[in-house]
C-alpha cells in the first residue's frame, strides 16, 4: 500500500485564474501541500492503518442576503466565512473506513474529540500559518475518527461473509484543474435592500395576503481542494436566488401558499427588477384568486396534465433523486442500512418511463434555450470533470449518476459528487416520439377524450407543485407551522384546475398530488412541445446527515408538459386554523378606502 | 430543570453613544410603539368579547444592533454587523385568579414559559408593514392561549386540589417610560486588529491548542406595551469581551480558562496592556494546568473564592428563591418552609439588587430599570442575619407573597417567570482574606484532613429543583489549588467538579473574608437566558465533596503542532 501513499507535488496552474482571485490563495494551496506532505508521512498510531488518502477542501463563501416583507427590511446582511473539511481513508481502497454507518462518528459531539473535521469553521483572514494549523488539529481528529471507524467495521464484518466485493474507493491520478475564470462580484447591498422593500411593498395592494416576504442571498463561494493523489483545484461555485413567498388563509381557513424562486450561477442571470415586480404582482394575484376558489373535496384517480413548473418539479421530487447512483452503508451490526430514493439502483436495463421519453444529464451546458442553467457545472466536489450522460433512452435505464464512491452497478466517478454526496445536476427530459409531442391544446384534447372514454367528469390540470426547499425553509415556518404538508409521499400542489369534460375550467385549492414513485413516468402518454427550465434548491439525495454535506443543492430540470395517463390527487384533510378573528390592518386599509 | 450559569466573557468597547439620550423622554414619532398601541387596541377590544375572553394583551418587542467580532489564531474568524427587530406576544384568556398560563397538571409537558417563537418585524418600514405582522403573531397567540384554557378548565376538575390557590397573575398599575434610541458604533477596524494581535498572543504557546476572543456589542432597545396601559421603552447598551482557550493534558482531559468582560460604555474596559496581561496569565496558568496533578475524591474544608461562592449562591440558594416554582407541583420547593426561620448563618444577607449598576468597583450585568413585566426593579432583601424573608417574585403571586417585586425576566422568545438579577451575599462581619487561608489550615487540623482545596476560578455551575430527581447542585471549577494543612507551598490540581445538596452545604459556611469578587454571566432556566450577576466575598466552608469531572478519552495531537516563523514560512 506504501506505493499509493507516493505524494505528487502540486502542480498548480495559476495562469487560468490568478488575475481573479484573492492573494491568499496560493498561501491555502501551499499549507495544503505541506501539511498533506507531512500527515502522510508522519502521521499514524503504532499497529493501527495509516491513511492511504487525504483530501483537503476550503470554502470560502461571501455571503449577502437581504429579506423584506411588506415594503420593510427584516435582515440585511453581509458576511464573509471560511470552513474546511478534511477527509480521511485508512485501510486500502479496497476496504477502508467509508460506507460504513457510525452515529457516534457523524456528528459533532457524538464522540468525544474536541476538534471538527468537517465544515470546520476556521478564520477567513486566510494565511499560510492559520490553514496550516487548522489542518493540523482537523487532521488529526479526522484520522483518529477514521482509525476508529475502520477497526468497528473490520470487527463487524469479521463473522459475517460478505457477498458484495464491490470496492470503497477507486484511486485515480493527479490533475490540476480551476474554474474560476468569473471575477468574485461584488453586490451593492443597499441597492438590493431598497429593491426588495420595493417588491415586497407590491404585496400590500392584496389584503387577502396575510404574509409574504422576498428573499435576495448571493452567495458565490470560492473551492480550494487538494489530495494525497496529487488531485487539485480551485473552483469559483457561484449561486444567487430571489424567492417570493406569500401565504393567505380561505374564508374555511385553510393556509394557502404561492410562491416564486429564481435561482442562478451569477447576478447577471436573475431576473431584472421590475420582472421581479411582475412576478410578485403575479404571485399575489394567483394567492388572492386561491383564496376564493373551491375546496378539493373527493379524491381522484385519472388523467392529469402537469405544465410547466409543475411537469419539471414533479419530476425533480419523484424521479430525479432516484437517478443517483447509491452504495448502501453497513452498520456496525453488518446490517446494511436502506436508503431513500433507492427505487433505481438494481433498474439498470429496465425499462422506467414511458418507452417515447429520455432523460439526459449534461452538467457543464450553461444554458437550455436561452434560460441559464443554474445547475451547471465544470468540477465536481472530488475534482473530477462530469461528463454528458444519457441516463434513460427510450424509456429504459442506461446508467446511474455517481461519485468515486463505487456502487455494484456504477464502479466509476462520473463527476457526479456536490454537497457532499452524488447529485443530479442539469436533467433533460426529451420526446423521442414527435407524434406523443403536441402543443398545450392538443394535450388538453387528449385529455378530454381520456375522460370521455373513462366516463369521468372531470380530470386535473396542475401548474405550480410546491418546492421542497420552499416548503421546509419558508413556507411552513411563515404560516406558523399550519400549512398542511402531507406524508412522505404526498406533494401539495399550489396551482390546480379541474376540467370539465366540457373543456371548462374551475380553479381548486387543497390538493396533494400521490404520484406513487417513480412509475408515475411509465405512464406518461403525450408530452408538449416546447420545454420548461426549471433551477431549483433540491434536496440532497444523501442525507447530510450521513455526508456532512449541504442541505440543499442547486440542480436544473428542463421538462415539457406531461400528460399522465393515471394520478391520484388527494384532498387536504385533517382541519385547519380558523381565519383571523378581526381584519388584518391591509384588509382595514381597504375597508376605510371603500366606506 | 436544569439551571445552569455560563460566564460568558465580556470586554466591553467603545458603544459610542450618546450617553445624554438614555435619559427618559417623550415618545413622539415612534413607529414601533404607535404600531403596537393600534394593533393592541384592535385586538384588546374584539378578544375581550370573545370566547374565551381575553383579559390581558402584552407586547414585547426587541430591537437589537449589534456587532459580533470573532479572532482566532490571529485572524477573524467572525465579523458580522446585525440589525433584527422580533415580537412576542402574551394573551391571557380567562381571568387574573385562573388563565392559560395556569400549570397543567399531571402532564409530561414544559411548565413554565415554554419557548415560542418570535415574529420577525420589519426594522426597517412604516406602520402597516410592522402591524401586519403584529396582526398575525397575536391572532396565533389567542388561539394558542384559547386552547390551552379549554384544556385546564378540564384538568382543574379532574385534579385534587393544588396546595397553592394563588392566582395565576396580579394586576399592577401602568408604568411608563421612554428612553430614546441609541445608535451601536464601533471602531470596527481597530478592535480587529487588537482582537487578531490577542488572539494570536493565545495560540503561540504551543501547549494551547485552541483560542478565541469575541467582542460582542449589541444595543438592544426594548418595547413593553400591555392592554393594562404600561408603555416601557428602553434601551440598554452591552459590551462584553470573551477570551477563551483550551489546552489538554496527556491523559485527555481538556483544560479550558475564560476571562470576560462586561461594561455599558468603552469607559468601563480595561485597558489592551490589562488585557494583554490577563491573556498572558491565562497562557502561562493552562501550562501550569497541563502538568496539575489529578485529584481524586475529597471531603473536606474549602474556600471559595468570592467569584465562586457567587455562583455557589446563585445556584444553591437562587434557584430555589424563585417564586414561580412554589407552585410548581414538580418543584422540590426546598426553601418554602424556611420563610421566617434561620437558612444561613447569621452573619450573612442575601439581597437580589437589580437597581444597582456597580459593585466592589465592578460593572454588573443583572441591572435593569423595569423586569420584563413591566414592574419596575426593585432590592429584594431575600436572606437578613440568616433568615430567610423573601422570594424573588414575577407577577404570578405565591401563598403569602402576592405581589411582584420586579424579578419577572425572560429572554425573546419566552415568557416570564422570577428569575435572579444581581445577587449580593453581603457578610456582617468578615476576616483578612489571609487570616481565611490560615482558618482553612486550622480547620483542616481541626479534621485530621492533610489539606483543603481554595476553588479560584470556577466556570459555572447547575443545579436540579424538581422533586424527580435529586436536589443537588454541581459548580465547575478551572482553577483549585490544595491548601496544605501544615503550611507547603499551594498546589494547583485538576479534575474535580464541587458538588453537594443545599441544606447540609447552608449550614457549613464558617466565615467570609473582607474580599469581594463578582462574577458576571449569564443564566439559563425556564425564560431563557438572561444576564445576572453574582457577587460574594470569600467564604470558609467546613466541609464540601467533590467528585472527578467528565473528561475526553481523546488523545492530544498526534504529531507536533506545525513549525513556521511568524511571518508563516516554514523554517
Amino acid at each position: 500500500m506504501r506505493q499509493i501513499l507516493a505524494f505528487v507535488v502540486f502542480a498548480i496552474g495559476t495562469s487560468v485564474w490568478a488575475a481573479n482571485m484573492p492573494p491568499w490563495v496560493g498561501d491555502v494551496q501551499r499549507a495544503f501541500r505541506d501539511e498533506l506532505r507531512r500527515s502522510v508521512d508522519s502521521l499514524s498510531i503504532p499497529s493501527l492503518k495509516r491513511p492511504y488518502y487525504i483530501e483537503y477542501t476550503l470554502r470560502y463563501r461571501w455571503t449577502t442576503r437581504a429579506k423584506a416583507s411588506f415594503g420593510g427590511l427584516l435582515d440585511s446582511a453581509r458576511a464573509e466565512s471560511a470552513r474546511l473539511t478534511v477527509g480521511i481513508r485508512v485501510g486500502s481502497p479496497e476496504r477502508d473506513n467509508t460506507n460504513f454507518f457510525d452515529a457516534a462518528l457523524l456528528f459533532f459531539g457524538g464522540d468525544d474529540r474536541e476538534e471538527n473535521y468537517r465544515n470546520r469553521l476556521v478564520p477567513y483572514q486566510l494565511d499560510y500559518r492559520v490553514v496550516r494549523r487548522n489542518l493540523w488539529l482537523a487532521t488529526d481528529a479526522a484520522f483518529k475518527a477514521a482509525v476508529e471507524q475502520y477497526a468497528k467495521k473490520e470487527a463487524a464484518l469479521k463473522n459475517r461473509v460478505q457477498q458484495d466485493t464491490t470496492p470503497d474507493f477507486v484511486l485515480l491520478p493527479p490533475v490540476t484543474l480551476a474554474d474560476t475564470t468569473d471575477p468574485i462580484p461584488e453586490v451593492n447591498l443597499q441597492h438590493v435592500a431598497e429593491q426588495i422593500q420595493r417588491v415586497s411593498a407590491i404585496a400590500r395592494h392584496y389584503p387577502a395576503i396575510q404574509n409574504a416576504t422576498v428573499t435576495f442571498e448571493h452567495l458565490p463561494e470560492l473551492v480550494i481542494y487538494a489530495n494525497s493523489e496529487g488531485r487539485t483545484f480551485v473552483k469559483l461555485y457561484r449561486q444567487a436566488g430571489i424567492e417570493i413567498i406569500a401565504t393567505a388563509q380561505s374564508p374555511d381557513g385553510m393556509p394557502l401558499a404561492q410562491t416564486y424562486a429564481a435561482y442562478s450561477r451569477t447576478l447577471d442571470e436573475l431576473p431584472a427588477w421590475d420582472s421581479l415586480e411582475r412576478a410578485m404582482h403575479h404571485v399575489a394575484q394567483r394567492l388572492s384568486t386561491q383564496v376564493a376558489a373551491v375546496p378539493m373535496s373527493e379524491a381522484y384517480s385519472g388523467p392529469v396534465l402537469f405544465c410547466r413548473q409543475a411537469a419539471a418539479e414533479l419530476f425533480a421530487q419523484v424521479f430525479a433523486p432516484n437517478l443517483v447512483a447509491q452504495r448502501t452503508w453497513l452498520t456496525e451490526r453488518g446490517v446494511q442500512e436502506q436508503e431513500r430514493y433507492t427505487a433505481l439502483q438494481n433498474k439498470i436495463g429496465a425499462r422506467v418511463t414511458a418507452e417515447f421519453l429520455s432523460v439526459e444529464s449534461t452538467p457543464t451546458l450553461a444554458f437550455i434555450g436561452k434560460t441559464a442553467a443554474a445547475g451547471a457545472y465544470h468540477i465536481d466536489d472530488e475534482g473530477v470533470e462530469p461528463t454528458p450522460l444519457t441516463l434513460v433512452r427510450g424509456g429504459y435505464l442506461e446508467n446511474l449518476l455517481s461519485s468515486r464512491v463505487p456502487t455494484r452497478r456504477v464502479r466509476s466517478s462520473n463527476g457526479r459528487m456536490r454537497g457532499g454526496g452524488a447529485m443530479y445536476d442539469v436533467l433533460q427530459v426529451r420526446c423521442n416520439d414527435r407524434r406523443r409531442a403536441v402543443g398545450e391544446r392538443e394535450l388538453i384534447a387528449r385529455m378530454i377524450e381520456i375522460l370521455d372514454r373513462r366516463g369521468l367528469q372531470y380530470g386535473y390540470i396542475v401548474s405550480e407543485v410546491l418546492d421542497q426547499n420552499l416548503l421546509y425553509t419558508a413556507v411552513y415556518s411563515q404560516t406558523n407551522g399550519t400549512f398542511p404538508v402531507g406524508s412522505e409521499d404526498q406533494i401539495p400542489a399550489l396551482e390546480v384546475e379541474r376540467l370539465w369534460r366540457n373543456g371548462k375550467r374551475e380553479r381548486v385549492r387543497g390538493v396533494f398530488i400521490a404520484p406513487g414513485g417513480y412509475r408515475v413516468f411509465r405512464d406518461v402518454i403525450a408530452v408538449g412541445k416546447s420545454t420548461y427550465v426549471h433551477n431549483l434548491l433540491a434536496p440532497s439525495v444523501i442525507s447530510p446527515y450521513r455526508t456532512g454535506g449541504a442541505q440543499y443543492v442547486i440542480a436544473t430540470v428542463a421538462s415539457p408538459d406531461i400528460l399522465v395517463e393515471d394520478v391520484e390527487l388527494r384532498p387536504v384533510e385533517g382541519g385547519y386554523p380558523t381565519p383571523p378573528l378581526i381584519a388584518s390592518p391591509l384588509q382595514e386599509q381597504v375597508e376605510r378606502k371603500q366606506k | 430543570m436544569n439551571v445552569r450559569a455560563i460566564v460568558v466573557g465580556v470586554l466591553c468597547c467603545s458603544v459610542v453613544v450618546t450617553a445624554s439620550s438614555r435619559g427618559d423622554s417623550v415618545a413622539t414619532d415612534d413607529v414601533v410603539l404607535d404600531a403596537l398601541r393600534t394593533e393592541l387596541g384592535r385586538w384588546y377590544s374584539a378578544l375581550a368579547s370573545a370566547k374565551p375572553s381575553a383579559y390581558f394583551i402584552g407586547y414585547w418587542v426587541y430591537d437589537q444592533q449589534s456587532l459580533v467580532l470573532t479572532a482566532s489564531d490571529g485572524a477573524l474568524i467572525r465579523s458580522e454587523a446585525l440589525r433584527r427587530r422580533t415580537l412576542d406576544v402574551s394573551v391571557r384568556v380567562g381571568s387574573y385568579q385562573f388563565d392559560n398560563t395556569h400549570i397543567l397538571r399531571g402532564s409530561s409537558s414544559i411548565q413554565f414559559g415554554s419557548a415560542k417563537n418570535s415574529t420577525e418585524l420589519p426594522f426597517d418600514g412604516d406602520a402597516v408593514a410592522l402591524r401586519q405582522a403584529v396582526w398575525m403573531a397575536t391572532d396565533n397567540a389567542y388561539k394558542t392561549a384559547a386552547e390551552r384554557y379549554e384544556k385546564l378548565l378540564t384538568n382543574r376538575a379532574v385534579k385534587v386540589r393544588e396546595e397553592d390557590s394563588s392566582a395565576d397573575f396580579t394586576p399592577y398599575p401602568p408604568q411608563r417610560s421612554y428612553q430614546s434610541p441609541i445608535a451601536l458604533t464601533c471602531d470596527t477596524a481597530s478592535w480587529a486588529e487588537r482582537l487578531r494581535r490577542w488572539s494570536a498572543l493565545l495560540t503561540a504557546a504551543s501547549h494551547v491548542l485552541s483560542g478565541q476572543i469575541t467582542l460582542s456589542a449589541v444595543v438592544s432597545r426594548k418595547y413593553l406595551v400591555t392592554s393594562e396601559g404600561t408603555e416601557l421603552v428602553t434601551t440598554e447598551p452591552q459590551w462584553r469581551l470573551t477570551v477563551a482557550a483550551y489546552a489538554k493534558a496527556d491523559d485527555g482531559m481538556t483544560l479550558p480558562l475564560y476571562r470576560t468582560y462586561m461594561s455599558r460604555s468603552s469607559g468601563g474596559l480595561p485597558t489592551p496592556d490589562s488585557i494583554e496581561r490577563d491573556i498572558s496569565g491565562v497562557v502561562q496558568l493552562l501550562g501550569e494546568l497541563v502538568r496539575a496533578p489529578v485529584l481524586e475524591s475529597y471531603a473536606g474544608p474549602a474556600l471559595l473564592s468570592g467569584r465562586a461562592a457567587g455562583v455557589f449562591f446563585h445556584e444553591i440558594f437562587g434557584h430555589r428563591a424563585e417564586g414561580h416554582r412554589i407552585k410548581d407541583p414538580n418543584s422540590s420547593q426546598t426553601l418554602k418552609p424556611f420563610v421566617g426561620k434561620q437558612l444561613l448563618p447569621t452573619f450573612l444577607d442575601v439581597v437580589f439588587d437589580p437597581m444597582i449598576e456597580r459593585y466592589a468597583g465592578v460593572e454588573l450585568s443583572g441591572s435593569y430599570r423595569f423586569d420584563d413585566e413591566g414592574v419596575p426593579a426593585q432590592r429584594v432583601v431575600s436572606v437578613a442575619s440568616g433568615i430567610f424573608k423573601n422570594f424573588l417574585m414575577c407577577r404570578s403571586p405565591i401563598e403569602g407573597f402576592p405581589q411582584s417585586n420586579g424579578h419577572g425576566r425572560k429572554q425573546e422568545g419566552y415568557s416570564p417567570v422570577a428569575r435572579q438579577s444581581n445577587l449580593l451575599v453581603i457578610a456582617r462581619h468578615t476576616v483578612p482574606f489571609d487570616s481565611l487561608k490560615e482558618l482553612l489550615r486550622a480547620e483542616c487540623q481541626r479534621q485530621g484532613k492533610p489539606f483543603g482545596l481554595y476553588f479560584d476560578e470556577i466556570a459555572g455551575g447547575f443545579t436540579f429543583t424538581s422533586r424527580t430527581i435529586p436536589n443537588a447542585f454541581t459548580v465547575q471549577p478551572l482553577v483549585v489549588y490544595k491548601v496544605f494543612a501544615d503550611g507547603s507551598p499551594d498546589e494547583l490540581i485538576r479534575g474535580v467538579d464541587f458538588i453537594g445538596t443545599p441544606l447540609a452545604t447552608f449550614a457549613n459556611i464558617v466565615v467570609a473574608s473582607d474580599r469581594v469578587g463578582v462574577f458576571n454571566g449569564i443564566c439559563g432556566a425556564e425564560s431563557g437566558s438572561v444576564p445576572v450577576s453574582a457577587c460574594s466575598p470569600d467564604l470558609l466552608v467546613s466541609k464540601i465533596e467533590v467528585q472527578k469531572k467528565a473528561k475526553s478519552q481523546s488523545k492530544p495531537p498526534l504529531l507536533p503542532a506545525p513549525s513556521y516563523t511568524t511571518d508563516g514560512q516554514v523554517p
